[in-house]
């Protein structure tokens, strides 16, 4: 799990979301795992998430678990369903209520992936 | 199968214990309970205990059995999270039904709140039910994980936020009757509604405090001194453990584990008399209730404004439930079930239901709705 989790990691700290698909039957997860979950099948290939989704639920945190985020307070937290399929936590800025469309914030913030609305037009 | 009996039960006050850390915590209500139960440690044959996040110990069913003077011939900690003490119950039912074990003690507590570091430390350990490194790092709290449901509840059910008011107010008022809860002063809708934002949308009012406390309950293969009542079926379900992990927000496994506990024991729904509900938050309690059956999508909070589990209802949660009772960890699931039975057993004093109470349905979960029991009761009474 350690590689995987790196690969993980790598992309996270760019403001990135890499996903695993299984060449076999198409399947994709966010979690990452040495195997499809759907077929079995070892060994997933990686891909890079285009970066647009739509919000399933949001929270505005004014209570943070550490020292770092106690500084940032109050900070978003998102749960969007990529349009690749894969559901993903990260942080969110501006209004996304569930359902809104949002799209990743170019390089991240606070060296993670961060959506934001998809603004009008 | 033998049948197996809560014959008795012990339940300390919740809040602040200064000075007792979690052996002396779960002493207390381990004691409680053998009196209740008119048993000696000597006649206790088997020993279930939860963890404790203010004393992490490899072993401490056994730890706790040297410390508390118990021999007993099977011993085991389980750990599953805001679930443990319906599945600690669960599991000495099941030893009971073995037939190789008579007498079970099941028993938890801590000083979650006056220990060490305290709600900081607290608020940082329970954190880690998130992923490791697809949810922790991005700094929410479990509080913001029942946000984020809380989030989507209201999204699909507009206008709900005064109903999970109401469910704060409910069991605060409630605590206010019962002795030892660890909130009691006066909260209106207002207040409730004024309360500062802890992960929005959740406020204060929203949110369990972190207490002190323990709770027992000796699980027999003979019914106590106090009545007769039998766990008369069980279930569990576990359908993912990490919210983001969760894509069916229809079925979190409440509904399987209710399910399955009602079929054990040959009841139904409408069977029910008395309600014990895990309510870590009050979107907690709002999406157990619904996703269990007791109340319809997107009315829970509606249908607690409206007093269907007063006078003359169905009662819920009768000692104030986490929110207002107070939640010290595995201890906090297990106050339900031991209010549950004393209502069902007729001794809860001033607080006593006026119905008959002889089906009872506890349910809690674990983890972000990751991990469910429900525990089906019956009195002698009881038609199945």
């Amino acid at each position: 799990m350690k590689h995987l989790e790196t690969h993980v990691a790598q992309a996270t700290a760019r403001g990135e979301i890499a996903y695993q698909h299984c060449p076999a039957c198409g399947h994709t997860q966010a979690q990452a795992r040495p195997f499809c979950l759907a077929c079995l099948r070892p060994d997933p290939d990686w891909r890079l998430a285009r970066g647009t989704g739509t919000v399933v639920a949001h929270t505005m945190q004014y209570r943070a678990p550490t020292d770092d985020w106690r500084s940032r307070v109050p900070y978003g937290v998102t749960l969007v369903d990529l349009d690749e399929g894969p559901r993903v936590m990260a942080l969110a800025e501006g209004a996304l209520n569930p359902g809104t469309r949002a799209i990743l914030c170019p390089g991240g913030r606070h060296a993670l992936p961060c959506f934001k609305p998809v603004e009008d037009g | 199968m033998t049948a197996a009996y809560i014959a008795g039960v012990g339940l300390t006050p919740f809040g602040r214990h200064d000075g007792a850390d979690t052996l002396d915590l779960m002493t207390r209500a381990a004691q409680a309970a053998l009196d209740d139960a008119g048993l000696e440690r000597a006649q206790i044959d088997g020993l279930v205990t939860g963890y404790s996040t203010a004393m992490p110990h490899l072993m401490l069913a056994t730890l706790f059995a040297e410390h508390f003077g118990l021999r007993p011939s099977y011993a085991n900690g389980l750990q599953l999270g805001g679930a443990t003490g319906a599945a600690m119950v669960m599991l000495a039912k099941l030893l009971i039904a073995s037939g190789q074990y008579s007498r079970v003690l099941v028993v938890a507590g801590e000083n979650r709140l006056t220990t060490e570091g305290g709600r900081d430390q607290a608020i940082r350990t329970l954190a880690q039910v998130g992923h490791a490194f697809h949810e922790v790092p991005f700094g929410a709290t479990i509080p913001g994980y029942y946000a984020l449901l809380a989030s989507q509840y209201l999204g699909r059910h507009p206008g709900t936020e005064r109903d999970l008011a109401e469910i704060a107010v409910f069991m605060r008022r409630q605590a206010q009757a019962m002795p030892g809860a660890h909130l009691t002063a006066p909260l209106t809708v207002e207040d409730a509604l004024a309360s500062r934002l802890v992960a929005a949308p959740l406020r204060l009012a929203d949110c369990c405090p972190i207490s002190d406390g323990a709770a027992a309950l000796v699980i027999s293969a003979a019914p106590g001194p106090h009545g007769a009542v039998r766990i008369a079926g069980a279930g569990q379900a576990h359908r993912h453990q990490h919210v983001s992990m969760a894509t069916d927000w229809h079925n979190f496994g409440a509904a399987d584990a209710a399910d399955r506990a009602f079929a054990e024991a040959g009841l139904a729904r409408e069977d029910v008399e008395v309600l014990g509900i895990y309510d870590s938050f009050t979107i907690t309690l709002a999406m157990l209730l619904e996703e269990t059956g007791f109340a319809p999508r997107g009315q829970a909070g509606r249908q607690i404004a409206a007093g269907a589990h007063e006078a003359g209802g169905v009662p819920l949660n009768t000692h104030g439930g986490l929110l207002s009772y107070g939640h010290p960890g595995v201890a906090g699931g297990m106050a339900h079930l031991i209010d549950v039975t004393r209502q069902m057993q007729r001794r809860a004093g001033p607080r006593q239901m006026p119905g008959p109470g002889r089906v009872g349905y506890v349910h809690a979960d674990g983890g972000v709705l990751s991990a469910h029991v429900g525990l089906v009761l019956a009195t002698e009474g009881a038609a199945a």
